[in-house]
């Protein structure tokens, strides 16, 4: 009786917070719709603007792209490259996103001659991109469910060969559900924490050590050059670059992808 | 040219030989000559006084922009001809050209043995070197007796205008034997040598002494880079034969030559060939009425003095009408003392593929002539183009379908995204986790209820009296259940409680069907539950009249009730 007392309790509260989500979505989709009329009329600052009030509230690939655009648009490199990343992390084969990048990395300053392993770290990025996160979690769940499904079937089934069957089919499963759940792991891991990060301001200085005095300027960067994080203090964050390059930059001066 | 220059020579001498013969004694006459007419500075030139049946003592003759270099040379020559006898004596002088311009030979008056006579005076021309400068420098290595000399046609020039650069070994020894010399590399200038026979010494005069000159190697030069260009590196390794048995090495180096290169002249126009000596250039189409796909020529030729291989193709753009094939380029181009001269000429095939009136597309060309020191902008084509269908030719238009690249006029990021339906609260993600953990939880749970479950089967499986004590209450139950549907119809309804009461006690005595006795089972209820031995035994009596006689009993609910009550006692007796 005890525990229908709590299963009831949690019905409102299950309608309330849809209710809640069901607001909010429609929020996000009012100010999107708002900053595409904007766009269109040719205001790219407000344009931004209502994006970026939609990324406050919602997740959306949607409205990183167009704040990108938008921000392209008005000339800021380094943030439309900050967004069309964050876009792509949500939807890491979106054809429009890897376009317009690609277009805004020709408008960056520096150019960095990648290591020759810089390939397999990209396919990472790309598997382990946050967009993917839903995908690992409902391949993990539909592998796992089906490996105790078949351990099931494997204790039901009567004769030899099938119960045989059920097991070789509950091994594979089981251990395909460990590899996706690795993967949805380090998806996890890396939507709670960020490991690129972007230079916004026209110039940044990449020092040895995280520390304004004390320390040599190693060389300087510019707008949209975007770089690996190692580590981070309160105020400095430390990079690594495409080239292999590796230096601390005031966290001011960067954002996170 | 050589025939043509003879011609020249013997018309000056027959001038000076009638200009002289002003006056005539006893056949006597007195002749001047020269060896040439035409001659360049530092040359020599040899005058010559002919004396025809005379003879006189001439002092040498001091001529203004003539050097004297040596001589008289005498000669005499008498013949007798019929009795008569005749005598011709010659003095021969030469000098070296020291005059920049034109040299008048002024008349002389000659007294001689036979009366005295007056030569025509007459102008020996100087011409003004084409290929190099002077022999300034030359003259300047008469101080030494092997030289090097590198004599270059201008030592201040733009950027790709040509210089000529002659190579020229200087011996005032006629033993000398060159064991080996290197060339200059020219750094900073592109080269074109100029074919030149086997070198050999030949004899000359510089300053009035006698040398021996040898020229061997003659480049255009076209300098590629502002600034003090150097050319230097022009050395001899030779040997001088002293007397028949001895002799001795010696060695020589030019002095280095400073060529200054100046940049282009500002403004540079646009679309710039270089920097030419002389330049022209003409189109000329073989045809402007032509009909569709009938091909016709335009050649684009550029002609002059200068680096005529460095002319690349130009750029020239044709309506889409119009196909047109890489030119073929035609050189006749030759590298003569004076530069690099002939032409190049760009020849394109062109084949209209649509009717109508064109014009042939501009093309803007400019150069900078080094002669007269300026920008030369030439535009060509805007000739009218008339092309018609012609004969067997209904379509022109459809009859081909060329394709060629997309132009990119502009580039710019992809439009935004204009619908969304992915809108995923920020604060809503804590729900996925939960559901993900539920879901995870819920294969390994159901599997564990199914595996408890079949352990449970198997445990009964192998304990069946146990099994069926266990199952005795939920057994009697469902019996009773049964009976009850049949409350209404008696005989049914005892015959199916009597069986379920039995098939209870059998069960929770753990006995067989064939070991079952009323009186057995209630024996062994009094030790199990004794409380309710006598109230099974009123129960099992009553359901078995009734059995038998079904209306006895009026009130089957009563005795089903009963029959409950007693099952829950004895559960929860036979328990304790």
């Amino acid at each position: 009786m005890e525990i229908m007392k709590k299963l009831g309790m949690m019905v409102p509260a299950l309608m309330l917070a849809n209710a809640v989500v069901a607001s909010t979505v429609e929020t996000c989709k009012a100010q999107f719709e708002a900053g595409n009329a904007s766009y269109e009329a040719g205001a790219f600052a407000e344009a931004a603007e209502a994006y970026e009030a939609v990324l406050a509230e919602c997740r959306s690939f949607e409205a990183e792209y167009n704040l990108a655009n938008a921000s392209f648009k008005l000339g800021q490199i380094g943030r439309s490259i900050l967004h069309y990343e964050r876009a792509l992390q949500l939807d890491p084969n979106n054809d429009d996103a890897r376009a317009n990048l690609q277009l805004a990395n020709t408008k960056v300053t520096d150019r960095i001659e990648p290591l020759p392993t810089q390939g397999l770290r990209d396919l990472w990025e790309r598997v382990v991109a946050k967009g993917r996160l839903g995908f690992w979690a409902m391949a993990l769940l539909v592998l796992w469910l089906g490996g105790f499904g078949a351990l099931s079937w494997r204790l039901l089934a009567r004769e030899e060969a099938m119960r045989r069957i059920a097991a070789a089919m509950a091994s594979v499963l089981l251990a395909l559900s460990v590899g996706v759940g690795f993967l949805f792991s380090a998806t996890l891991h890396r939507d709670d924490m960020s490991h690129e990060a972007v230079i916004l301001t026209p110039t940044a200085e990449i020092r040895n050590a995280p520390q304004a005095s004390n320390s040599l300027v190693l060389f300087i960067l510019h707008e949209g050059t975007k770089g690996r994080i190692l580590s981070r203090t309160s105020e400095w964050i430390e990079l690594e670059f495409a080239n292999g390059s590796v230096g601390w930059v005031a966290a001011e001066r960067v954002a996170e992808v | 040219m050589t025939h043509g220059m003879n011609w020249m020579r013997m018309g000056w001498f027959w001038i000076a030989l009638i200009g002289s013969l002003s006056t005539w004694a006893q056949g006597a006459s007195v002749e001047l000559s020269v060896d040439r007419s035409t001659v360049m500075r530092g040359e020599s030139v040899q005058l010559t006084f002919t004396f025809n049946n005379c003879d006189a003592n001439l002092s040498v003759p001091e001529i203004t922009g003539l050097k004297y270099a040596y001589g008289p040379a005498k000669g005499n020559n008498i013949s007798i001809v019929n009795g008569r006898r005749s005598s011709q004596t010659i003095y021969t002088y030469t000098y070296v050209v020291t005059a920049e311009n034109d040299v008048p030979i002024p008349a002389y008056t000659v007294n001689t043995n036979n009366g005295k006579f007056q030569t025509e005076g007459f102008t020996i021309r100087v011409k003004k070197s084409s290929g190099t400068t002077s022999n300034q420098g030359a003259a300047a290595v008469l101080e030494r007796e092997v030289a090097m000399v590198i004599d270059v046609s201008k030592r201040n020039v733009v950027v790709g205008e040509p210089v000529v650069a002659t190579l020229q070994i200087y011996s005032q020894m006629s033993g000398l034997d060159v064991r080996e010399y290197s060339i200059p590399e020219f750094t900073g200038f592109w080269k074109e040598a100029v074919d030149l026979p086997n070198p050999s010494f030949e004899p000359r005069l510089l300053n009035g002494r006698r040398i021996q000159v040898a020229t061997v190697g003659k480049f255009v030069l076209f300098p590629q880079q502002t600034g003090e260009l150097i050319i230097d590196g022009f050395d001899l390794q030779g040997y001088v034969r002293t007397s028949f048995f001895n002799g001795r090495n010696v060695a020589a180096a030019a002095d280095p030559v400073t060529i200054r290169v100046s940049p282009l002249p500002a403004p540079v126009p646009a679309d710039h060939l270089g920097a030419f000596k002389r330049l022209d250039v003409e189109l000329k189409a073989s045809e402007l009425e032509v009909e569709a796909n009938q091909a016709f020529t335009v050649d684009i030729a550029f002609k002059g003095n200068g680096n005529l291989k460095f002319l690349r193709e130009p750029q020239w753009e044709w309506p889409r009408d119009f196909e047109v094939f890489d030119p073929e380029v035609k050189d006749r181009i030759s590298i003569e003392d004076a530069g690099e001269v002939g032409s190049r000429t760009f020849h394109y095939v062109v084949i209209p593929r649509t009717t109508g009136t064109f014009t042939i597309p501009e093309l803007r060309v400019s150069w900078y002539d080094a002669t007269r020191g300026e920008h030369v902008e030439r535009t060509l084509g805007g000739e009218s183009l008339t092309v018609s269908a012609g004969n067997g030719t209904p379509s022109a238009t459809l009859s081909y379908n060329s394709k060629s690249d997309i132009q990119i006029l502009n580039q710019d990021i992809r439009y935004i995204q204009l619908e969304a339906d992915r809108f995923v609260p920020l604060s809503g993600g804590g729900w996925m986790k939960v559901g993900l953990a539920s879901g995870l939880a819920l294969g390994p749970l159901q599997w564990l209820l199914l595996w408890a479950y079949q352990r449970r089967k198997a445990a009964e499986a192998r304990d069946i009296k146990g099994t069926r004590k266990r199952q005795a209450k939920s057994r009697i139950r469902k019996e009773l259940r049964e009976a009850q549907k049949s409350i209404h119809d008696p005989a049914t309804f005892y015959m199916a409680l009597g069986h379920g009461l039995e098939s209870y006690l059998i069960a929770k005595l753990g006995w067989s069907q064939s070991e079952y006795t009323c009186n057995g089972a209630l024996t062994a209820l009094g030790q199990a539950a004794p409380s309710t031995q006598a109230e099974w035994k009123s129960l099992l009596e009553a359901v078995d009249l009734a059995r038998y006689a079904p209306g006895a009993f009026g009130a089957p609910q009563s005795l089903y009730d009963q029959a409950e009550n007693l099952v829950n006692r004895t559960e929860k007796e036979w328990k304790s």
